[in-house]
C-alpha cells in the first residue's frame, strides 16, 4: 500500500492493484458523501444480454451471506442518509451521503459488500430483481413522453454492433435471459481493482478513515490491466450523413437531433460541451433566441452527455411552435449554429457554464461525483480540481472549433417523434 | 458497536433579518458557511398570485412574472442581461405565491437583484412579453400533463378542494385558461406584483445588503396594501374518495394515494410528515417493504409533503405515488387501503421515536446545494413556520412526544379524507 500524498485537506491512496481514492476533508457541512465508480457499465454486457450490468448493480444490495436483503439502505436511511446506485454506459456508480459519524463504518460495510458480492448473485434474487428491472426500465424510459429518445439517437449514432448504441438499462426481452451466471461472470471481470475509484469529500478526517479506505479498496481482487480487458468497439465515423427516424406519438411533436462529440476522456471535450452551452443553455443562448424568442419553437435545449470509451453524445431538443413544420425548425437550427460566436455570445456562455460550475463545486456530494469521474476517465484529480482555470483561459477559437460538431454538414441523427 | 450519535441539526441557520413593514418587504436569510460557497440563491415571492384569481383567468400572475423575463420592448430582455452575469433566472407560481429565483455567483448576485427589482418597480409588461409569458406557462403545464406524477397529484388537489376555491387550480393556469389569457392579463397582474408585498429568501453568502437591492422597486411606492383575503372554502364539504384520471399509456398505470386537508398547527404538519414517512418515505416503510419487496407492484415510491399557508390556516397535500402495471391497478388500490389501515392500528411508539430521528438527521442535507436550501426554506416559510424556520422544525422534532404525535398520525391520516388517484386504461 502506498501512503498518502497530501495530508492537509487533500489524502489521494493507491494500491498495489490499482484501485485509487482521494478523500478531501471539507467542513463546511457536518456531511460525508462517497462515491465508488466502477468502471464498467452496459457496454461490457455481453450482446443479447443486455442489463447484466444494471442487474448486477441491482445485486449488490440484495442480500448475502453478508447482510440481508435492502439491509444497507435500511442501515444508511435509518441515520438519515441517502443511498444511490446508477449504472451508465461507461461505469456503475454507488454513492452514501452520510453524517461523518459513520463515514467510516459505511466504508467497512462496502468492503465487507464486495468481498461477500458473489454470494449476492442467487437465483432467487436474481428472479425477485428482474421483475424490479423491467419496472424500473417501464417507469424511466417506455412509460415517459419521449423516454427512448436517448436509446433511438444512441442506436444509429454510433456504428452497428457497437455497445454504445445499446441501451444502458437493457431491454425487456433481454433482462429476462440475463442469467446467474453471466452475473457472476461480469462480477468477476469487471469488479476488479482496477477499475475502482473512490472519492470521499466531507467534513472527515483523512487519517482517521486511512484504514477504512484501503480496506475497500483492498476488498477489489487485482486483475489485468483496464486495457485491453473492455471488448473492443467497433470504432468508425458512425453514420454518413443523416439519418432521419420518425415515431408517432400522442404527446406533441418533439425532435431530437445527436451529434458526435469528442470522447470524455479525451482532448476537444470541454470545448465542445461550452459550445454546446453556447448553443443552448439557458435562456439567453443563441438557439433560444433565434428559435423560441422568434416563434419557431416553443422549447430549445442541448445537452451533452460523455462518453469515454467512443465519441460522446450532443443533443438538441426542440418542440417547433404551433403551426410550425419540422423542416422549417430544422432549417432555423441549421442557419443558427453556422455562425461564429459574437462576443457578447461568449461572454455570456462562459459565465454561465462557470456559474453550472461552481455550482457543482459548491455541493460536496457533486464534487465526490466529479472527483470519482475525474479519477476514472484520466487517472488524477488534476482536471477536475483545475477545470476553472481551464475555462478562464479557454481562446474562443477552441469553441469555434468545437462548433463543427453541430454544424449542418456534421454527421447527425434526426428523431422526430411526430403528433398522430 | 460504535454510538453513532444523530448529527447535529446543522450549522446553518435561518433567520428573518430583516423586517420593514413599511415598505412591505419580508427578508428572510439562510446562512450558509460562505467556505467554499460561492453562488447565491435567492427568490423574489409575492404572496398572493393564484389566490386572487378568477377561474377564467388562471395563470395570469405565471404568465407575468415569465414575461418579464423576456421583455425586450426598452432594452435587453433580463433573461440576457442576467445570463451575460451568469445567473439563471427562473419564474414560477405555488397555490399562495408567484415568484422569481435568481442563482449566481455571489460577486454578482447584487447586481442580479438590483436588475431585477428595477425592472419589476417598472409595474409594466409590453403586450407582446404578456404573449410571451403566456405562452411559457402554457408550454410547463403541457408538460407536468405528461408527468404522471406530477398530474396525479394536481388532479389530487383538485378532487379535494373546493371548486372555486385557491387550492383547486394548478398555479400556472390550465391550457384552456392560459390559451385564452389577453396580454392584458398578465399586464395587470404585474402591476398588482409589483405592489404587493415581498417576500425575498437568500441563501448562501448572507452578508448585508439585499434590502437596499430593492430600493428601486419598494422604495418610494404608495404604501402597501395587502390584497383583500377573499373568503372562500378551500377544502370540499364532501371529497372525493377516488378519482380517475386522463390516461396516457396503456402499459403501464400510475396510482396515487393521498390526502389534502386542514391542519392544527405545525405539530399536525410536522405527525403528517412522520406518519407519511413512516409510511412509504424510505426503503424500511411500510409501504416499500409490501408493495415493492414482498409484491413487487412497483419499482419505487415517490413521497411528497407540501404544506400552504392560507387566510392564516395552514393546510398541507401528502401524497404517495408509484407506476403498477396496468393489469394490477385493482390489487394495488385495495392493498393501498388495507395496508394504510394496518399501518394506522400497528402504529408503535418506538417506530415514531426513530422515523422523528431519521427525518432530524436527513436535514441536513437540504444544505448541501444553495438552491436546494434556499427552495427549502421558501417552502417552510410559506408553510407557516415561525420565523427561525428549520431550528424550530429540528427542535419539534427533536422533543417530538411519540404517544402524543401518535394521536395526531392517525387523526391526519383519517381514511374518509384520503383519496387515490388513478391514472390508467379504461
Amino acid at each position: 500500500m502506498l501512503a498518502p500524498r497530501e495530508r492537509d485537506a487533500t489524502a489521494w491512496y493507491c494500491t498495489a492493484g490499482g484501485a485509487r481514492a482521494v478523500v478531501v476533508r471539507d467542513g463546511t457541512l457536518p456531511l460525508v458523501a462517497l462515491n465508488l465508480r466502477i468502471a464498467a457499465g452496459s457496454r461490457n454486457d455481453v450482446a443479447g444480454r443486455g442489463g447484466t450490468a444494471h442487474a448486477v448493480e441491482h445485486l449488490m444490495f440484495a442480500g448475502s451471506v453478508r447482510r440481508g436483503r435492502g439491509e444497507h439502505l435500511r442501515f444508511v436511511q435509518s441515520h438519515g442518509g441517502v443511498v444511490n446506485a446508477v449504472t451508465s454506459v461507461d461505469w456503475t456508480r454507488f454513492s452514501d451521503v452520510v453524517s461523518p459519524s459513520l463515514a467510516g463504518t459505511v466504508l467497512r460495510r462496502h468492503a465487507e459488500g464486495i468481498a461477500a458480492a458473489d454470494t449476492a448473485l442467487t437465483d432467487a434474487n436474481l428472479a425477485m430483481e428482474r421483475t424490479v428491472l423491467v419496472h424500473e426500465r417501464r417507469h424511466r424510459v417506455t412509460n415517459v413522453g419521449y423516454g427512448d429518445a436517448l436509446e433511438r439517437v444512441a442506436a444509429r449514432l454510433y456504428p452497428p454492433g457497437s455497445p454504445y448504441g445499446r441501451p444502458a438499462m437493457g431491454v425487456e426481452e433481454e433482462i429476462g435471459g440475463v442469467s446467474v451466471a453471466d452475473c457472476r461472470t461480469f462480477l468477476a471481470r469487471y469488479y476488479r481493482a482496477p477499475r475502482a475509484n473512490l472519492a470521499v469529500v466531507g467534513d472527515v478526517d483523512p487519517d482517521r478513515v486511512a484504514d477504512d479506505v484501503y480496506a475497500l479498496l483492498g476488498a477489489f481482487a487485482p486483475g489485468a490491466e483496464l486495457v485491453p480487458a473492455d471488448p473492443a468497439p467497433p470504432r468508425s465515423s458512425g453514420p454518413v450523413g443523416r439519418h432521419r427516424e420518425v415515431v408517432r406519438t400522442s404527446l406533441r411533436t418533439k425532435m431530437f437531433l445527436g451529434y458526435r462529440l469528442p470522447s470524455e476522456s479525451g482532448p476537444g471535450f470541454a470545448a465542445a460541451r461550452l459550445a454546446g452551452f453556447l448553443l443552448g443553455r439557458g435562456p439567453g443562448a443563441r438557439l433560444v433566441d433565434r428559435l423560441v424568442r422568434r416563434g419557431i419553437a416553443a422549447h430549445v435545449s442541448v445537452r451533452v452527455i460523455g462518453r469515454s470509451g467512443d465519441a460522446s453524445v450532443g443533443l438538441i431538443e426542440i418542440v417547433p411552435a404551433d403551426g410550425v413544420s419540422v423542416p422549417d425548425a430544422l432549417r432555423a437550427v441549421d442557419e443558427a449554429v453556422v455562425e461564429p460566436p459574437t462576443g457578447r455570445e461568449w461572454d455570456r456562455a462562459r459565465a454561465v457554464y462557470r456559474a453550472a460550475w461552481l455550482e457543482d463545486l459548491d455541493s460536496i456530494v457533486e464534487r465526490s461525483d466529479g472527483l470519482s469521474l475525474s479519477l476514472q476517465l484520466h487517472g488524477a484529480i488534476d482536471p477536475y480540481r483545475y477545470h476553472e482555470t481551464w475555462l478562464s483561459t479557454v481562446d474562443m477559437s477552441e469553441v469555434v472549433g468545437a462548433l463543427r460538431y453541430w454544424h449542418p454538414d456534421a454527421r447527425r441523427v434526426e428523431l422526430v417523434y411526430r403528433h398522430d | 458497536m460504535t454510538e453513532l450519535a444523530p448529527a447535529p441539526a446543522g450549522t446553518a441557520g435561518s433567520r428573518l433579518a430583516v423586517v420593514d413593514q413599511d415598505a412591505g418587504v419580508c427578508l428572510c436569510t439562510a446562512s450558509v458557511a460562505a467556505v467554499h460557497r460561492r453562488l447565491v440563491a435567492v427568490r423574489v415571492s409575492v404572496p398572493g398570485g393564484p389566490l386572487y384569481e378568477v377561474p377564467d383567468r388562471a395563470g395570469r400572475y405565471s404568465a407575468a412574472v415569465r414575461g418579464l423575463l423576456l421583455d425586450d420592448t426598452t432594452g435587453p430582455a433580463l433573461v440576457e442581461s442576467l445570463g451575460a452575469l451568469g445567473i439563471t433566472p427562473t419564474a414560477g407560481a405555488t397555490p399562495s405565491a408567484v415568484y422569481l429565483d435568481i442563482l449566481g455567483p455571489r460577486e454578482v448576485i447584487h447586481r442580479g437583484l438590483r436588475m431585477l427589482a428595477d425592472r419589476i418597480g417598472v409595474a409594466e409588461l409590453s403586450v407582446p412579453a404578456g404573449r410571451a409569458g403566456a405562452a411559457a406557462a402554457l408550454f410547463d403545464v403541457r408538460r407536468r400533463a405528461n408527468d404522471s406524477g406530477t398530474f396525479a397529484v394536481d388532479a389530487l388537489r383538485a378532487a379535494r378542494a373546493a371548486p372555486d376555491g385557491p387550492l383547486a387550480r394548478v398555479p400556472d393556469g390550465t391550457v384552456e385558461t392560459l390559451a385564452g389569457l389577453r396580454p392584458a392579463h398578465a399586464r395587470q397582474a404585474l402591476r398588482a406584483i409589483a405592489a404587493a408585498p415581498v417576500h425575498v429568501i437568500v441563501a448562501g453568502d448572507t452578508a448585508t445588503g439585499y434590502r437596499e437591492d430593492l430600493a428601486g422597486w419598494v422604495d418610494d411606492r404608495p404604501a402597501v396594501v395587502a390584497p383583500p383575503v377573499v373568503p372562500r372554502p378551500v377544502l370540499r364539504a364532501a371529497p372525493e374518495r377516488r378519482c380517475r384520471l386522463a390516461p396516457r399509456r396503456a402499459g403501464q398505470a400510475y396510482l396515487l394515494w393521498g390526502t389534502l386537508r386542514r391542519l392544527d398547527g405545525v405539530a399536525d404538519l410536522i405527525a403528517l410528515e412522520l406518519a407519511v414517512h413512516q409510511l412509504a418515505g424510505w426503503t424500511g416503510s411500510r409501504l416499500w417493504r409490501v408493495f415493492r419487496e414482498e409484491q413487487r407492484y412497483t419499482y419505487g415510491l415517490s413521497v411528497t409533503v407540501e404544506p400552504y399557508h392560507l387566510d392564516g390556516e395552514l393546510y398541507a397535500l401528502a401524497s404517495v405515488g408509484m407506476a403498477v402495471d396496468a393489469d394490477r391497478v385493482s390489487d394495488v388500490g385495495a392493498a393501498l387501503t388495507d395496508e394504510t389501515g394496518r399501518f394506522v392500528a400497528e402504529l408503535r411508539a418506538a417506530e415514531i421515536a426513530a422515523a422523528a430521528t431519521r427525518l432530524l438527521r436527513a436535514e441536513i442535507l437540504y444544505h448541501d446545494k444553495t438552491s436546494g436550501l434556499m427552495a427549502r426554506t421558501a417552502r417552510l416559510l410559506v408553510g407557516g413556520f415561525p420565523a427561525d424556520l428549520s431550528e424550530a422544525r429540528s427542535r419539534v422534532l427533536l422533543a417530538v412526544d411519540p404517544d402524543e404525535i401518535r394521536d395526531r398520525m392517525v387523526a391526519v391520516l383519517d381514511p374518509t379524507l384520503i383519496t387515490i388517484a388513478d391514472r390508467s386504461a379504461p
